[in-house]
């Protein structure tokens, strides 16, 4: 009897193990893979940008950011993302919640016209708000044809037309994780709140926009952090102008060939992305977003 | 195929530009060897196969390998990497200086290469002119008519000629414009902003136009869609593109007066693999009939000045060319050796003002 269960024992552990060995094995090429073009050209990057020109081991790159113009470019870089975050989460919310009541087929359809503009390459979409926004554009020529405006307003070729193609683009990123946490809440949580006195309004309040946060939170974060990052929005619909850290990147090493300056830029942007996350978590709780 | 163990990014630069080199001219040619022959692609390149290249190839009997270049980086990756596949480059003069000071470019040998026509200055120990480009300002006849702003001064003066403005979001011109815009003669531009209270007032003068552009633009052919799309009314572009707007219909006039010309250079990268036919294809393509040829397809300014007395340039196409001798005397040749070495700082100072919001 005793040496049975032993075995039983035995024979468990054994089998755990083997278990334990399979997922290792199976999760091993892509945690290879990681490791190999995720967390090397990340450490050669950073080591890159503790190194001078003269090939010497220096902070030159990171005393270089002091100046004005890196500063300005990280508060510009900081401003646009906030902005084009903020405007997703107004244009975003009541459009997820809209698709959330809709019947499954309805919302399916008006789904994939919020992906649509997903399949199409960021430059195209790009380019198309430029034949909108410009000086002779769609816009500006229908508002003239119609007597509403007398000259052209000035849509492309600044901060506000970066910002609307910024928002386009990112709107996705926002609708889809809170789509999910909508649709997963019970709408009898919320009539339950009326049934039992609540007003419409304070239920919604009250009830759907708390339990709806942590899709909230996701799709924030999401939008931030890719924002962080733009280039070719700004660069294309900015006139010049509106210079993101991306754009400052790119020249340090187009114009001037230094390496190592443009990696202080980029570790500098990752720091500042992760210490973001962290303080995000820290406020918000991101881990509740994952297990629920 | 690669002996060696983990290629680095040059390396992998240096392996890419030899495989993505292209053979022209076909099996007919008797083939005593190759000549790789780097320019900037698109209808650029397109221009010097059928005005140089392939005559060239045909008249030396050998295969003329092309590659396409995005600048000095490219150069200095195949001689970092030690792995030269490129025997002739075409490069910006502020390069072909700064390549040379890296001790990274062949000396030429001109007892192959023939000067003649050239002018004097363009002829280096390590470099020679090839193609002229200048930049003048351009103005939509829709706005101005024919009376448009044609000095700095005028592309300045915002009252007397209201209309949105487009400069290239570069340092280079903008230093040198904006000292003409004080009424600098052209031939002090480089005396002044030689000194400190020149330099001074052209970033004041640079300064004061900022806030009036309302394009930086970033490359040549986003400078033809804001011309050809109306988007601006005066602006500072390539002569050559602003004629194929010209060219499309549109009402575009310019002058050449206070117009930046640019020279592109030929040069052999140092341990270039074919160095004997590399000088031989310098010397063919700075014949006065390529250069006339070029010019006949795209207005871009032959240097050898005898380009217009081959007869292959009608007289109204002459006039249209850059370095016709009744064009080159209004424009600025820029000056290479003043942006060489404080590029970087330079292009710090005049970030700042495009940057400064209004």
């Amino acid at each position: 009897m005793s040496t049975a269960t032993a075995m039983n024992a035995d024979e468990l552990a054994r089998g755990q193990r083997r278990e334990r060995a399979q997922f290792i094995g199976l999760s091993l090429p892509a945690t290879l893979l990681i490791l190999i073009i995720v967390f090397l050209p990340l450490f050669w990057l950073s080591s890159l940008s503790f190194i001078d020109r003269g090939g010497e081991l220096s902070t030159e790159n990171y005393q270089r950011l002091a100046g004005d113009l890196y500063i300005e470019a990280f508060v510009v870089t900081f401003q646009i993302s906030a902005a084009v975050t903020a405007l997703c989460v107004l244009l975003g919310y009541p459009l997820a919640y809209w698709l959330s009541r809709k019947p499954q087929h309805t919302a399916n359809l008006l789904l994939i016209c919020v992906l649509l503009p997903f399949w199409t390459a960021v430059l195209v979409r790009t380019y198309a708000w430029l034949v909108l926004l410009q000086r002779n554009g769609l816009i500006n020529n229908t508002l003239l044809s119609l007597g509403i405006i007398d000259a052209p307003l000035q849509l492309a070729h600044n901060l506000t037309a970066s910002i609307i193609g910024m928002v386009h683009i990112m709107l996705p990123f926002l609708v889809l994780p809170l789509y999910a946490t909508m649709k997963s809440i019970d709408g009898d949580l919320v009539r339950a709140a009326v049934g039992l006195g609540s007003s419409p309004t304070e239920a919604f309040w009250r009830i759907f926009v708390p339990m709806s946060l942590p899709g909230l939170f996701a799709g924030v974060v999401l939008v931030f952090i890719m924002s962080l990052g733009f280039y070719v929005t700004p660069a294309l619909l900015g006139g010049g102008r509106v210079q993101m850290l991306a754009q400052r990147i790119e020249s340090t090493i187009t114009i001037f060939s230094n390496w190592g300056a443009a990696s202080a830029l980029g570790v500098v942007l990752l720091l500042m992305a992760l210490a973001l996350v962290a303080l995000l978590h820290r406020v918000f709780g991101l881990d509740k977003l994952f297990v629920r | 195929m690669v002996k060696q163990t983990g290629i680095n990014r040059r390396g992998f630069l240096a392996g890419a530009s030899a495989v993505s080199a292209l053979v022209i001219g076909g099996p007919a040619i008797a083939q005593q060897g190759t000549v790789t022959f780097t320019s900037w692609g698109g209808a650029f390149q397109d221009a010097l196969r059928s005005s140089m290249l392939t005559p060239a190839g045909q008249a030396l009997g050998i295969a003329i390998r092309e590659d396409t270049t995005n600048g000095i980086q490219d150069v200095r990756a195949q001689i970092t990497a030690r792995r030269v596949v490129w025997d002739v480059t075409e490069q910006e003069l502020p390069t072909a200086e700064t390549l040379k000071r890296e001790n990274a470019l062949e000396p030429l040998d001109y007892s192959v290469i023939n000067t003649d026509g050239i002018p004097k200055e363009l002829v280096n120990s390590h470099y020679v002119g090839f193609v002229n480009f200048t930049k003048v300002i351009a103005w939509q006849a829709s706005t101005y008519g024919e009376n448009g702003p044609t000095t700095w001064a005028d592309f300045w003066d915002v009252k007397k000629f209201p209309g949105k403005r487009s400069l290239q979001q570069q340092v280079n011109y903008a230093l040198e414009a904006a000292t003409m815009a004080q009424g600098v003669a052209i031939a002090d531009v480089y005396k002044v902003l030689g000194t400190k209270e020149g330099m001074d007032k052209a970033w004041a003068k640079l300064e004061e136009i900022a806030p009036h552009i309302t394009v930086w633009y970033r490359g040549g052919s986003q400078s033809a869609q804001l011309l050809r799309d109306g988007e601006v009314d005066i602006i500072h572009m390539g002569h050559n593109r602003v004629e194929s707007v010209i060219g499309s219909g549109k009402k575009v006039n310019y002058k050449f007066d206070g117009g930046t010309m640019d020279i592109d250079a030929l040069m052999v990268p140092r341990g270039a693999p074919n160095k004997a036919n590399a000088m031989r294809l310098i010397n063919e393509l700075l014949k006065p009939e390529p250069q006339a040829r070029l010019a006949k397809t795209m207005p871009l300014g032959p240097v050898n000045t005898n380009a217009f007395k081959t007869g292959i340039l009608s007289e109204a196409d002459a006039l249209k060319v850059n370095t016709h001798p009744s064009n080159i005397g209004k424009q600025l040749l820029v000056d290479p050796n003043f942006y060489v070495g404080r590029l970087d700082v330079l292009t710090e100072r005049f970030e700042r003002i495009k940057q400064k919001r209004s």
